[in-house]
């Protein structure tokens, strides 16, 4: 998994591509966000648009990121899940706590 | 499961097969599924059963990292995937719940948790010679 960092109206932008299954990257994702934290960037969009496969490692660290940033007086939005994603995220009430927006412009617009 | 119509195996000796038994399980499930998200949501746990074999399984002389099969009876589809290796914790592991806390799955650890709260069923044998079974059973929605 990659991830690519920017920023939008003062909110962190993180577009993460590619397989967010059991590798050290995925896992990793939590370690980036703690980061952000360090530096007084607490509020952040995942862009999830180019993740071809979903595990229960990226996922893990999903939850963990969103846990740490509410910690912190932040938040997590959602932005571009695909199908799958949003399936996994309905089954499992997810949706109730982390939400996905249609564009990363909506999820920014969200979370300021 | 008493009347089997429907069989599929597929042997895994690396990550490389994920892709395959993806498009495998997308197809067969295409079939008997009624809906999308049923699909993804079989596949999901699938696969993430799959990679876990692989993952955490024991190379042995002439047999395949990880063993799937898949089931279809009518009413729901039963994957039994196969490995040899460590035993591991199934029974004890609770379904995921939102409520729970989420930073002890930073470093992974949520797979059967996952896996229990996306299937209808989840059995874990453990057999002689170090082979463990997983078995998953997802109940398919009726036609409206």
């Amino acid at each position: 998994m990659r991830i690519k960092e920017s920023e939008k109206d003062g909110v962190v932008v993180l577009t993460l591509s590619g397989k967010m299954m059991l590798d050290a990257k995925s896992a990793g994702l939590h370690d980036y966000v703690k980061n952000l934290i360090e530096q007084g960037k607490t509020k952040v969009v995942m862009d999830m648009g180019k993740i071809t496969w979903f595990g229960s490692t990226g996922l893990g660290a999903l939850l963990a990121s969103y846990t740490s940033l509410k910690d912190n007086d932040g938040d997590l939005k959602v932005a571009r899940a695909t199908r799958k994603i949003r399936s996994v995220f309905m089954f499992t009430q997810i949706i109730k706590v982390l939400e996905n927006y249609d564009t990363v412009d909506e999820a920014v617009a969200a979370i300021k | 499961m008493d009347d089997i119509k429907t069989k599929l195996k597929i042997s895994l000796n690396s990550f490389d097969d994920l892709e395959q038994v993806r498009k495998a399980v997308i197809n067969f499930c295409r079939h008997y599924c009624r809906s999308n998200d049923e699909i993804d949501i079989i596949e999901m746990s699938i696969l993430e059963a799959c990679h876990n074999a692989v993952q955490y399984s024991e190379k042995r002389k002439n047999k395949p990292l990880c063993e799937l099969m898949l089931f279809y009876d009518n009413q729901s589809i039963k994957a039994i995937v196969k490995n040899y290796g460590k035993p591991f914790k199934v029974v004890e592991k609770d379904s995921f719940s939102i409520d729970q806390d989420f930073l002890q799955y930073k470093n992974g650890g949520l797979g059967i948790p996952l896996i229990k709260s996306l299937m209808d069923s989840v059995e874990y044998i453990r057999k002689s010679d170090n082979m463990n079974e997983l078995i998953i059973v997802k109940k398919l929605t009726k036609n409206q």
